[in-house]
């Protein structure tokens, strides 16, 4: 087990646990946390699960973990590993099964003063609209040759179909579409799988949420983010449904085998890596781009689907009812990015397992209107207290791989999360405080209940104290459809 | 292993995902309790109005290890894809290969998704009392 004693502290916001700790580990670990949130994250193996991290051929720099961190499998949800693009390995554990989750915000210039009694007829058409739950499939039936189209060009496919605006392809990660996809690496199953969920939410901690825009902390980034104090806002989570579930479960059972071939010892079987410059390791990069692009184009799918429900509902009611997008991130992703690494630029495969990136001011692959504020970073919170929107900072770019974090982070297990808290009772409790719920399962809503997480503020004062990320604005939920 | 019961499936604390651990006297009632565990995790209501069919299965695989991955993300992948839910009858186990007899039926409905089976410090234990394993799936 890993003491407190065992961290060096660079601030009080930075830990270190040193190379030195385990006679295995290639690079240091560095959490950015408070002492307090430290203290905490020792009850659980997620430490233990960095350290383990940090042993994967290539490594480079330090392995990071965010402030919301918890245990995982393998890697730690919270972590940041970059690896050499010419001597490292990709392990798809380090990017999760569910590839490519992530979170988008629609903004609006709706005052929710104005749409005060008409949020609970929005939840529910949020709810009739986006396909949610177990199992969950969409209105939209794709051939094959749609679902590789689909896989290789990721929003671009939605825009085609009438899906998007060219707005949104623009503020998305990538544009929508991580060049080098290649569906012809996806297994039949992988196929089978995407064909009838594009445009569903599926279950877990995926939502789609009204928030109220309560705070602002800079007025003028938040301009240019198209955020505005007393408006409404959407955000959507989810990530690449059963797709990428198979694409990750195909790579870590074959890797299995693979990893001997190249003579790689591991601490974790989850932790399954293949040289990034391997056949091996190339194929899992196409197919695991394949189910991003499959991810990008589900949310724009869903965010076209939430723009249905509030044309239903406000058109003709209030003027300006229509939502456009502020940014869409991934934070569970591989992704070959350049950065500086021991005073010196390297080409790096950044493994983001429940992280998000965060780029600073002046870098490339974010648009041009947020050049000078830095690309927005979005951290969902629970479903009854805040979610914020953060901006990707120079300190971001120079300490943490350009990279913040992606949430509330849980502490509490869904086991005991379901003894201790009735779905029910959760709903009503809720919806006094004037959140609405729209939810598949009452067992399920209490496995999400806000006690079940970190105090999300808490979170951001880590990153904004860190410097990794700087505050923009704080929203409220003001009703969830959850899976 | 827990003493009071020989054979047995229990969902043990993890902050995020699930945990499950089986132990038996037995490796093979191993495999079937793990499959019994992941169709309680995953609470499926079985069609009873139809009668289910039998098939035989066959799995090679480097270890023991993989092949439980194997067999549990093979009926995890039934129960989304092709809504059936399986139940292990039969099995024999050998070093690099199980097979053995399955029983398939309809589900009706089922309430939780599992995205995976890792390998997450997965090791099939063995003692003089039989097999232990904590088996932990991405929910």
């Amino acid at each position: 087990m890993v003491a407190l004693t065992d961290f060096n502290k660079v601030s009080d916001y930075e830990w270190e646990i040193p190379r030195s700790f385990r006679s295995d580990m290639r690079v240091p670990v560095r959490i950015f946390s408070t002492r307090k949130m430290l203290e905490q994250s020792l009850s659980d193996l997620s430490v233990e699960q960095a350290i383990n991290a940090t042993t994967l051929p290539g490594v480079v720099g330090s392995v990071l973990v965010m402030p919301d961190m918890h245990q995982g499998y393998g890697f730690p949800i919270g972590g940041v590993a970059a690896t050499d693009f010419s001597t490292g390995v990709i392990s798809p554990g380090g990017i999760g099964y569910d590839i490519n989750c992530g979170v988008r915000l629609l903004a609006s210039q709706i005052p929710f003063e104005s749409i005060k009694d008409q949020i609970q007829p929005l939840v529910i058409a949020l709810d009739h609209h986006c396909p949610s739950g177990v199992g969950s499939e969409g209105g939209i039936h794709l051939t094959l040759t749609e679902l590789e189209n689909i896989c290789e060009n990721g929003s671009q496919w939605a825009l085609n179909k009438g899906y998007a605006t060219k707005q949104d392809l623009r503020r998305t990660e990538e544009n929508g579409c991580i060049p080098g996809a290649n569906a012809k690496k996806l297994s039949e199953r992988a196929k089978k799988r995407g064909l009838p969920q594009l445009g569903t939410l599926g279950s877990g901690n995926h939502f789609i949420e009204i928030d109220l825009i309560e705070q602002v902390f800079d007025e003028a980034t938040a301009e240019i983010f198209g955020l505005q104090q007393g408006n409404i806002a959407v955000m959507i989570h989810c990530g690449s449904r059963g797709l990428g579930h198979q694409v990750c479960s195909d790579a870590v059972q074959s890797f299995q085998k693979t990893i001997h071939k190249y003579g790689i010892k591991i601490p974790d079987r989850e932790l399954v890596c293949a040289p990034l410059n391997s056949p091996e390791g190339q194929d899992y990069l196409a197919a695991m781009r394949a189910a991003a692009n499959y991810a990008f184009c589900n949310r724009q799918v869903l965010a076209h689907l939430a723009r249905r429900a509030f044309e239903q509902v406000l058109a003709g009611k209030v003027n300006n009812w229509q939502l456009y997008q502020v940014y869409d991130i991934a934070h569970n992703i591989g992704k070959i990015e350049d950065h500086i690494v021991d005073g010196v630029l390297r080409k790096v495969c950044v493994h983001r397992k429940g992280a998000t990136r965060a780029f600073g001011p002046g870098s490339s692959g974010i648009p041009e209107e947020f050049s000078k504020t830095g690309q927005p970073v979005l951290v969902p919170g629970s479903m009854g207290t805040s979610s914020w929107v953060l901006a990707g900072t120079k300190t971001s770019m120079e300490r943490s791989f350009g990279s913040s974090c992606h949430g509330a982070g849980r502490v509490m297990s869904r086991q005991k999360a379901k003894k201790t808290i009735r779905g029910d009772q959760l709903k009503i409790e809720l919806e006094k405080k004037g959140i609405y719920i729209q939810a598949g399962s009452m067992s399920g809503l209490a496995e999400e209940a806000p006690g079940a997480y970190k105090d999300v503020d808490q979170v951001i004062e880590a990153v904004n104290g860190a410097g990794i990320a700087r505050k923009i604005a704080r929203l409220v939920p003001l009703a969830v459809v959850k899976g | 292993m827990t003493p009071d019961k020989p054979n047995g499936f229990v969902e043990i604390e993890h902050t995020a995902d699930i945990s499950l651990k089986v132990w038996s006297t037995t490796l093979e009632d191993l495999f079937k309790l793990a499959v019994d565990g992941m169709n309680s995790i995953i609470e499926i209501n079985v069609d009873n109005n139809e009668p289910g069919k039998y098939q035989e299965f066959c799995i090679e695989d480097m270890d023991l290890e993989s092949m439980l991955v194997s067999l549990l993300n093979e009926i995890n992948y039934k129960i989304q894809q092709e809504f059936i839910c399986t139940k292990v009858m039969e099995i024999i186990v050998e070093d690099e290969k199980i097979s053995g007899r399955l029983f398939l039926n309809g589900i009706t409905s089922f309430r939780k998704e599992i995205k995976a089976v890792t390998y997450h410090n997965l090791k099939i234990n063995h003692s003089q009392k039989g097999y232990s394993v904590v088996i932990v799936f991405d929910v």
